[in-house]
Parts: structure tokens; C-alpha cells; sequence
């Protein structure tokens, strides 16, 4: 192979460098001398200049007196003298007075350079003096000449010629010598180098004259060059190696691909005036496909065939096309987009076709060269993540099945009680925003008790880590502070990742909890009431024998003081009577006459008692709607209740204040929430409300308050009775009592009793007791299972004049009426032994017998507790009457079924 | 418009003598020859030419600023109107480009001195003698071409004076009263010289520049010149500078 080195001296080094030294010298050489001639020519001009003002000075004495003395002759003479000068070629003196005393001038040289000097100093230079008396300043006249600027630049030419010439003289020697220097210097040995080098030489020898400089300098370097690039040819061979083990290898599909035709298709349609590429290759669906037909993967490795279903690269690069899908191909003009807005990378997910057609998934991801050449061989990679996107897939349903559930989850670290999940229903529940709790302390929701959230945590925790789960009930706390009952299951679980958690599902049971309290306190009452009612049944039949046998025994004392024990004796067991009717309208068990009734009215009567009730300083205000509606209510207990919630209010104001009864109309929905709803049946009510500006009840036990025998009075001052009463009076009637109250704002109980619009029937209850009429002889079957009640009874009806026959239990009873049925009223208890209660019996009765009237009398009214027919009581020929019963009451009510005309 | 008219008049009436005390002085020239002019004299003499000007101004009754000047300059100056009056010889010239206004002096000839021992009658008397003549002078004279005569040229009359008191040339020719002062200057008597040849006959005026001063102006300097001339003021004041023996 031939060498590069040249062979016309005009191409070697030391040429090259001779001459470009004695160009920059030549220039530096010309630039200084212009330099040097230039400020020789500005100081040529201020030496002319100064010549020849030193010329009018000399002249200006002179010159004055001629111009003083108007000497024409003196004058003449001066400027002969000026003339002298070659350069001057016109001069004249002016007399003050304007006139020219004496002038002179002669023609300007002609000379070959006039143009040159005419430029640099000027056609003609002229200079004047002001001829001046020195004493007194009098002007006489002016003294005036030009001057030859050729004459001026003679000597300044030819100055500058000789400057000119010896630099020009001076390079061409400096070239002639630089060149041989150069070439001993420098372009010789380099020439030998680059011969040995040409030659492959792995070692140039240094030139023993060349050890300490630079050509020295340069062959070392070469020669450890040499070295290095040996080494490192070998170091990139092995690496070669291994990176093409690492490419056949990669679990990512690796390729070269060749874009070049890409960007040239890119480059002209750009050039056509394309700005929008993707509304063109929107417009034009073939482009994309083209255009990817046009790149040509260089190669592939064994991750790609495998991507791609290929067998081989060579079935991989042929069938390429058939990888394009839909998504491929918008994918595809994503990424020629990309390309267009010279982004420097392109990544993108989609999903492509193997060649047997199976989509995969999998993120495509390459470099955009910055360069044409670099689109010869882009490096493209994808990663294949089907599995990972159907794994995601799977957990987003999962997630979203967990996410939808209707109970809250939780998932809380055991380690550190760090919350690392929860569900939307969880955060709902909670009253924080979605993912606000992640990584908060698990026990920020915990409500502090007598237990703090981290005690609690710290048990529940215990718990799991001991039995593997635990289930309870929480008090938790909402984001805005308000509290609520949570039933809790958290069962432990082992996560790869954040190892040992917590699972919890929480429900809301703060509803569940009322409602069950609401039962538990129903059936407590309900308990009370049974219990209460059975008391007073049993207490009524002892009250009635008392009470039967104190009037028969009265009937047969005369004396005075013994009558008077025999009253007392009769009277407190009315006011035990009382008691009992109190305990069963707890119970709800209240024999109840119930009429149409305003209940402003009621309240409006209220007003002419009222006063013996408050003192007076307790302000009374009532406000009443106009508009009110009818209750169909047993006014009699109504009134009790209003009363006693008067008493109440009374009582809670020692210190005086102010009573208030409102009454208005309301209307109870269907859709209602709250206790309203779950106690009231939607519809209409009058709504009764009592309040005072007292004391207020304590919340702690304002939920007892209508619990029987509880009061807060002192003992004796209540029987605990009151409230309690109302509420199984509201209660029985349809209705409900509900209390309000502030501790030193006082308490408001609201009265509902269900509105009515019906004209209901007047009580048909016993008529006033007054001395009636006894019809002597009528037949009276009396049916009673207690036997001295029985006893007494009949005792009293056959004493006064009555037929009676009696029976123990309503089988009997009803045996007895078949055997004979020739009476004129029944007389029933309403409980007894045997499957006929008094209810059956009078049914009975009534269906067999109508012409029989039939008394029903108890110790309660059993409208709970026994199964018979509202129907049935309102029979006309059926009464009622309580135990226990005052023999003129009891008679009152046999007449009046014996003469129902009356 | 009658009162108008004599309010005019009045105030005109009062205005005119202030204007003749606050007027500009009139602009006198001197022509700068000895002895009409002397610089740093001894005797503290202004020149003949000086104290005429201040004699006709006082006499006048005018206020007068002298200038002194060569002959060209103070000749360009009353020509140009740069000056009012000048005193100097009258001659065709003079009256054709000025105005004479009042006659000075009779006696401002040129004359021809020659040395003791030597007596002339006539130019021709000079024929082959030394004539020393300041340069630029008579040069319309016959003496300035005259080849027979042979001419030195000097500087000014002091150095002509000099010459001839040297014996140097034969004879000078100038003014009188310049000559007769520099005979003063040399302390030379009437008997150191010869003849006294008259060549050109003068009389010395007060010239002004034409149309420049008011008439009343040139009246007022004709009138004091005229006075000053018969009542011998001037003739006293040549004789302050030259000698009694050519009084």
C-alpha cells in the first residue's frame, strides 16, 4: 500500500508552515507598516502644519506694519518672501478694510500620485493670520496662503515606498528560510514516522537529536497508544462476547432496527407541507402501514423470537408485518409522532400479535436519534408483560370487589399498627377522604374511653397475635369527632411484602345498638308492666274483697265512731285502688273511655286550676294553634298527664322561671327517621309540648325517667309513678312522650296523641254513681275464679235483692248456661283458669245469649294479655267495670244492662 | 393736535442740548509723522498736528478723539468714513475725495536743503550731487527720475537729516517743518546748511469726510479753525517745534 505522504514540496508541512509565516508575516508586515505609515502621515500633517504656521509667524510682524500702514510695497515684499516656500502657492494680505493689498499665486505641481496625496492630505491645505496689534489689540488685516499638498506628500511617498519595499524584501528572505528550517526541523522526521506507522510499526524508534521535544514526544505517545489500543481492541473483543451472550439472552426482546427510511419518509413529507402528521396519518390509514414496511430489522434475539412465537429470526424479520394489530398500528403512529416532534425516546404500552396470532402485552421502548445517521440502527426493546397485566386485571377485580363490599376493611400492619388499606366504605364510614388514613396509626379511629386507641390497639392486637383473629365491638370516632359502635372481625394475615397484617371488616352497629337498647329497655318495661299489672290484678281482687266485705260490714253498724272507722277504712282502700289504676296505666293495662277532645281546650281548662298549682313566680304561657285537630283520647288521664308534667315542671323550678304549653299539628311521614319514626305510625298527631326554664335533667339519667318508681324527690314527695304513668298512658292511647332537656335550660316533654277526624262514640261507661234503682229478684250469674271475691260479691247482689248463681271458671260457666240459661245479665271475670276467659265467655254470650248483657270485670283491662275481639267489647249489651268495684258502682252498672233504656 | 405739536416741541426743544453732551466725540486722525506727531517726547510736546486738533476741538467746543495713524491708513480711514477729520496738506486729490473745511496753515511745503557751502536756484543745481530722498517720497517729483541726480534713499527724515549732517550727501529733500524739527533734534543752525529750494508749495487743512457731520458740526469746526488761524494760534504753535533760526 502506498503512502499518503505527499510529494510536491508545495504540499508539505514545512511549505505549508513557511508559508503560512510568511503570509501572517506578511500581513502583520503590511498592517504595521500601514500602521507606521499612517501615524507618519498624521505626523507629517502636524509637521506641515506646524512648518508652515511658523512660516506666518515670521511673517506677521512684517505683515502688520504693511497692513497697518496700508504699505503696499512691504506688502509685496512679505509675500515674495513667503514664496520662497515650494509648497505656497498663493498667498495675499487683506488690509483691514477688506481690500486685497497684495496677492500671489502660481499653479500646483503636477505629479503622478496628486490623486493619492489629494486624498490623504487634501487638495490644497490653507492657513491664515489674523495680523494683530499685540498692545491694542487692533486687527489690521489677514495674512493668507495655500499650499501644495503634492509638494507636502513627496517626501511622505517616497518615505512610505521604502517602508513597503524592505517589508516585502524582508519576507520573501523569511520564507526561503523558514522553509528550509521547516523541513529539516520538522516535516523530515515526521515524514519517517509516518512511513514507520504506514508500515504498522507497533514501536517507533526516537530520533536521538528529538528526545526532549515534541516529535519525541509524539513517537512515546504513539508507542504507548500502540500499547493501550492493543489492550483495549482485546478488552472490547470480550465484551463483544459477552454483550451478544447478554442480547441472545435477555428476557427482553432486543432488535436493531434500521429507521432511516422512516426519517427520510418523515423528512419529504415535512418538506410537502405536512405540519399535523397525526391528522395526516388520520387521513391517509395507509401511510403508517407503509411506512412500517419500510424498517428493517437488523436483529433479533432469542427473547424476541420467543415474544413473538417466530421459530427463527429469519421467519421473525419476514412475517413481521403480521405483528401489526390495531393498537400496534396506533401505537406505530405514536411513535412516529414522536419521532416528527424529535423527542429524544419513545415508550409506550400496547399489544401485539405473535405470528400464530396470540395478542401479547408488552411496553415498547426505544431512543430517537438526534441524527440521520443515528436511525440506521436504533436499538428497540420489549418487555413482555402479559402476566403482569393479567395479574393486574385479576387484582383490580379483587380490588374492586373488596372496594364494593358494604362492610368497611381494613389492613393495618401487626408490626407497627400502620393502616395500609382501606376500602371506600371503610373511609365513607369513617368520614375521611379516600387513602387520607393510609399510613396513619391504626388506632386514630379508635374512640378514647376508659381505654386509650393505643390500649385498645394494643388488646385487639394481643388478641390476634395469641388466637390469630379476634371479633368484638369498637368504639370508634369519625373524622369530625362524632362517636359510633363499630362490630369488628380481624383475622391475621402473612403478606410478602408488608408482612404480618391485620385484616378487620367493620360494620356500623351504632343503629343496631339503639335498636336493641330500644328493645331492651321495651322488654324491661314491658317486664315491669306485666309484672306491675299482675301485682295490681291480684291487689285489685284483695282490694275488691276488702272493699265488698267494708261495705257489707258497714251495712250492719249504726254506731256513729264506728262508721267513721269503717269510712276510713273504705277510703284508703280507694286510694290503694288509685295506686293500682296507676301501676296499670304503667302497664298500659288502664281501662281507658276514650271521647273526642280538643286538647286546647283541655289546656285552656288547665288555666282556671293552674294557679294553686305555681306559685307565683313561675310565669305560665300557653301557645295554642288555632287549627288544632281532635284526639280521641281518655280526657280524664289526659289531663292526669298534663297535670303531672305541670307538678314536674313546678318542681324543677324552685328559683322560679317559666311554663310553657305549645300545642300544634303535625304530621309524621312515612319516610320519617329516627325515634319518631320507629315508635309513631305515620300519620297525623297533635303534639302537646310542656317545658320549663329549670334545672334540666342530668343525661345520665334522663333515659330512666320513665322508668317506674324512679324519682329524683326527696322520698315521700313522689311516688315515682308520674312519668312513668304518662308513658303507658301515651302508649296505650296510640301516642308517645318524648323529653328534651339542658342542664340550666330546662326540659320539654312532648306529648303525641294520634289526631282524629271521626266523631268518635261517648264512652259507654258506667253512669255516674248515684242511688239507682234496684230491680229486685233479677237473675245474676256471676262468674269469678277468686272464691272470696266471689264470695263477696255475691254476697252483696243477694243482699240486695238479686237472684245469683255463680261459676268459678268460664267452663263452667258457659256449662252452666247451656244446662239453664234463664238470667238476665252475666257477671264475668276476665281471667280465670280453664280454657273460657271472660272475654270467650262473654263472646259466647253474646253470640248464644244476646238477650243477656254482660258485665266484664277485672283488676286490669287484659287488652294485651287476652286474645278476644275489639269487636266484641263494643257489643252494646257488654260493660265494663274495674276491680276493685264499689258496690254502688257495681250496681249502677248491673242496672243499667238490665234497663239499657235508661 | 395743537397741543400735541407743541408737546412735540417741547420736549424736542429740551432733548437737543443733552444730545450734544451725550453725542459721540468726533473722530479725529493724526498722521503718524514727526513732528505733527511725537511719541515719548522730552519736553512732553503731543506733536504740532496733536495740539492743533485739541486747539480747533476747544476752541469748537466739541468733544474729539485723535488717532494716531500712518498717512495710508488715516488717508483710508476718512475715505472709508471710519474717520471724521483729518488735518493735512490739501491738493486736488484731497479736496476731490474730502471736504476742506477751514485752512490751517499756509506753510507745508516741500523744499530741498542742501549742505553749507552748497547753493542751488534750481533742481538742475543738483545735477551730479547726492540727494538723499525717503524711500517711497516725490515720487511724482522730477528729483525721483532725474538721472543726474543721485539718489539716497533712507529710511525716514531723521536718517536724510543725519546724512546731510554727516557731510554723506549733498542735500535732502522733505518737508520743512519735519526737516526744520530734525535740525532741532541735531542742534544744527541755519548756518550748517545751504540753500532752501521750495519744490512744492502747500497749505495745511482741517479735512472732513464728506456728508458724515452735521452742518452745524463742520460749521462750528470751520469757525474755530478760521479764529484759531488769524489769531496766530497755530503759527504760535509751530514754533514750538522748530527752531527759531527757520521760524
Amino acid at each position: 500500500m502506498k503512502t499518503s505522504l505527499p510529494k510536491k514540496l508545495t504540499k508539505s508541512l514545512s511549505f505549508k508552515q513557511a508559508r503560512a509565516a510568511v503570509i501572517t508575516g506578511f500581513v502583520l508586515g503590511i498592517g504595521f507598516s500601514f500602521i507606521q505609515i499612517t501615524a507618519d502621515m498624521r505626523s507629517e500633517i502636524e509637521q506641515i502644519d506646524e512648518t508652515f504656521e511658523q512660516s506666518l509667524r515670521a511673517f506677521e510682524e512684517t505683515a502688520f506694519q504693511a497692513a497697518f500702514g496700508l504699505d503696499t510695497e512691504l506688502s509685496q515684499t512679505v509675500v515674495n518672501g513667503l514664496f520662497q516656500k515650494q509648497a505656497i502657492i498663493e498667498a495675499e494680505i487683506i488690509d483691514s478694510y477688506g481690500d486685497v493689498m497684495f496677492s500671489r499665486s502660481r499653479p500646483p505641481e503636477e505629479r503622478s500620485l496628486t490623486w493619492l496625496a489629494d486624498g490623504l492630505f487634501g487638495e490644497v491645505k490653507s492657513y491664515s493670520a489674523l495680523l494683530t496689534d499685540k498692545n491694542t489689540g487692533f486687527q489690521a488685516g489677514n495674512l493668507n496662503i495655500k499650499v501644495d499638498t503634492n509638494v507636502i506628500a513627496k517626501a511622505f511617498f517616497r518615505r512610505s515606498g521604502l517602508i513597503l519595499s524592505f517589508g516585502i524584501i524582508r519576507n520573501v528572505f523569511l520564507a526561503v528560510i523558514l522553509t528550509f528550517l521547516f523541513h529539516r526541523m520538522l516535516t523530515k522526521p515526521l515524514r519517517t514516522l509516518a512511513r514507520l506507522i504506514h508500515d504498522g510499526a507497533q514501536e517507533l524508534p526516537v530520533p536521538s537529536s528529538h528526545h526532549d521535544d515534541e516529535l519525541g514526544a509524539i513517537a512515546a505517545e504513539y508507542n504507548q497508544l500502540s500499547r493501550s489500543r492493543a489492550e483495549a481492541v482485546e478488552r472490547l473483543e470480550e465484551e463483544e462476547v459477552r454483550f451478544r451472550r447478554l442480547f441472545e439472552n435477555s428476557e427482553v426482546s432486543l432488535s436493531n432496527t434500521d429507521y432511516s427510511e422512516v426519517f427520510r419518509v418523515l423528512s419529504k413529507l415535512r418538506e410537502s407541507g405536512v405540519t399535523d402528521l397525526r391528522r395526516y396519518l388520520d387521513d391517509n390509514e395507509d401511510v403508517a402501514l407503509n411506512v412500517f414496511a419500510t424498517i428493517k430489522i437488523l436483529s433479533v434475539n432469542n427473547a424476541s423470537l420467543k415474544l413473538f412465537e417466530a421459530s427463527s429470526e429469519g421467519q421473525l424479520l419476514k412475517r413481521a408485518r403480521k405483528t401489526l394489530g390495531p393498537l400496534t398500528i396506533g401505537m406505530f403512529k405514536e411513535q412516529l409522532c414522536a419521532i416528527w416532534d424529535k423527542r429524544t425516546a419513545y415508550r409506550a404500552e400496547t399489544t401485539f400479535h405473535t405470528l400464530t396470532g396470540n395478542e401479547v402485552v408488552g411496553v415498547i421502548s426505544l431512543p430517537i436519534p438526534e441524527t440521520e445517521e443515528g436511525f440506521r440502527c436504533i436499538p428497540v426493546s420489549i418487555l413482555d408483560i402479559t402476566e403482569f397485566k393479567n395479574t393486574e386485571t385479576e387484582l383490580t377485580f379483587r380490588g374492586e370487589i373488596i372496594d364494593g363490599i358494604g362492610e368497611g376493611v381494613q389492613a393495618s400492619r401487626l408490626s407497627d399498627g400502620a393502616i395500609i388499606y382501606t376500602n371506600t366504605v371503610h373511609d365513607t364510614m369513617f368520614g375521611y377522604e379516600k387513602g387520607e388514613l393510609i399510613g396513619k396509626f391504626v388506632g386514630v379511629v379508635n374512640a378514647p374511653t376508659e381505654k386509650t386507641p393505643e390500649e385498645v390497639t394494643a388488646h385487639i392486637y394481643g388478641e390476634i397475635k395469641a388466637h390469630g383473629s379476634w371479633s368484638g365491638e369498637v368504639q370508634n370516632i369519625r373524622k369530625d369527632g362524632s362517636v359510633f359502635w363499630c362490630e369488628v372481625s380481624a383475622t391475621k394475615f402473612d403478606h410478602p411484602v408488608h408482612g404480618c397484617l391485620v385484616v378487620s371488616v367493620q360494620t356500623d352497629v351504632t343503629e343496631k345498638k339503639v335498636t336493641e337498647e330500644k328493645l331492651r329497655q321495651s322488654q324491661r318495661l314491658e317486664a315491669i308492666g306485666q309484672l306491675t299489672g299482675g301485682v295490681a290484678h291480684d291487689f285489685n281482687n284483695l282490694l275488691a274483697v276488702i272493699s265488698g266485705n267494708q261495705e257489707l260490714l258497714r251495712d250492719e253498724i249504726s254506731d256513729p265512731e264506728q262508721l267513721k272507722l269503717i269510712d276510713a277504712s273504705i277510703g284508703a282502700t280507694k286510694r290503694g285502688s288509685d295506686l293500682t289504676k296507676s301501676m296499670l296505666a304503667f302497664a298500659r293495662q288502664s281501662r281507658l273511655a276514650p271521647e273526642n277532645t280538643n286538647m286546647n281546650t283541655l289546656v285552656q281548662d288547665t288555666k282556671s286550676w293552674i294557679h294553686r298549682v305555681l306559685p307565683d313566680h313561675i310565669n305560665f304561657v300557653t301557645s295554642l294553634s288555632p287549627d288544632l285537630w281532635e284526639v280521641e283520647i281518655d280526657r280524664s288521664a289526659a289531663e292526669s298527664a298534663v297535670l303531672n308534667l305541670i307538678v314536674n315542671a313546678r318542681d324543677a323550678m324552685a328559683d322560679g322561671g317559666q311554663l310553657s304549653i305549645v300545642t300544634e299539628n303535625v304530621d309524621i311521614e312515612r319516610t320519617a327517621v329516627g325515634s319518631l319514626a320507629d315508635e309513631l305510625e305515620p300519620g297525623q298527631y297533635v303534639v302537646v309540648k310542656v317545658g320549663d326554664s329549670g334545672q334540666g335533667i342530668p343525661k345520665e339519667i334522663l333515659s330512666k325517667v320513665f322508668e317506674p318508681f324512679f324519682t329524683t324527690k326527696p322520698a315521700g314527695e313522689g311516688s315515682g309513678l308520674g312519668l312513668s304513668m304518662i308513658q303507658g298512658f301515651m302508649r296505650q292511647s296510640g301516642g308517645l312522650v318524648q323529653v328534651t332537656s339542658e342542664l340550666n335550660q330546662g326540659t320539654e316533654f312532648t306529648l303525641y296523641f294520634k289526631a282524629c277526624r271521626s266523631t268518635a262514640s261517648a264512652p259507654k261507661n258506667v253512669p255516674a254513681s248515684t242511688l239507682v234503682d234496684i230491680t229486685a229478684g233479677a237473675r245474676i250469674l256471676v262468674v269469678e275464679d277468686n272464691e272470696e271475691v266471689l264470695e263477696i260479691i255475691t254476697m252483696m247482689l243477694r243482699r240486695t235483692g238479686y237472684s245469683v248463681a255463680t261459676a268459678n271458671t268460664g267452663d263452667l260457666a258457659k256449662a252452666q248456661l247451656e244446662v239453664n240459661a234463664d238470667f238476665d245479665v252475666l257477671i264475668t271475670d276476665m281471667v280465670m283458669p280453664g280454657e273460657t276467659q271472660g272475654s270467650d265467655l262473654a263472646g259466647h254470650v253474646a253470640s248464644t245469649y244476646p238477650e243477656i248483657p254482660v258485665i266484664i270485670m277485672s283488676g286490669y283491662t287484659e287488652i294485651d294479655s287476652v286474645q278476644y275481639q275489639p269487636s266484641e267489647l263494643a257489643e252494646p249489651q257488654t260493660f265494663h267495670i274495674t276491680k276493685p268495684v264499689l258496690r254502688r258502682e257495681l250496681l249502677s252498672v248491673i242496672e243499667t244492662a238490665l234497663r239499657p233504656e235508661v | 393736535m395743537r397741543l400735541n405739536f407743541s408737546l412735540t416741541t417741547l420736549i424736542a426743544a429740551l432733548l437737543l442740548p443733552l444730545g450734544s453732551v451725550f453725542a459721540e466725540p468726533i473722530k479725529f486722525a493724526t498722521v503718524d509723522y514727526v513732528p505733527y506727531v511725537l511719541h515719548d517726547d522730552v519736553h512732553g510736546r503731543q506733536g504740532f498736528l496733536a495740539d492743533v486738533n485739541v486747539a480747533i476741538a476747544e476752541r469748537a467746543g466739541i468733544s474729539i478723539s485723535d488717532e494716531v495713524l500712518p498717512m495710508a491708513r488715516a488717508m483710508k480711514n476718512l475715505e472709508r468714513d471710519v474717520t471724521d477729520c483729518i488735518v493735512f496738506a490739501r491738493t486736488p486729490w484731497s479736496e476731490e475725495k474730502f471736504q476742506p473745511v477751514a485752512k490751517v496753515l499756509d506753510r507745508f511745503d516741500a523744499a530741498i536743503f542742501t549742505r553749507a557751502g552748497l547753493s542751488i536756484v534750481g533742481v538742475e543745481d543738483l545735477n551730479g550731487k547726492r540727494l538723499a530722498i525717503p524711500r517711497g517720497s516725490f515720487s511724482d517729483s522730477s528729483i525721483s527720475s532725474d538721472p543726474n541726480i543721485e539718489r539716497v534713499v533712507t529710511n525716514d527724515y531723521e536718517q536724510s537729516v543725519r546724512l546731510l549732517k554727516a557731510g554723506r550727501v549733498d542735500a535732502i529733500a522733505g518737508s520743512e517743518l519735519s526737516i526744520f524739527y530734525y535740525f532741532s533734534v541735531e542742534e544744527m543752525k541755519r548756518e550748517d546748511i545751504g540753500s532752501i529750494l521750495t519744490i512744492i508749495h502747500a497749505s495745511l487743512w482741517l479735512h472732513c469726510a464728506k456728508g458724515l457731520l452735521a452742518d452745524d458740526v463742520v460749521m462750528k469746526l470751520r469757525q474755530a479753525t478760521d479764529a484759531l488761524r488769524s489769531e496766530g494760534v497755530f503759527d504760535r504753535l509751530v514754533q514750538r517745534y522748530i527752531p527759531a533760526d527757520f521760524s
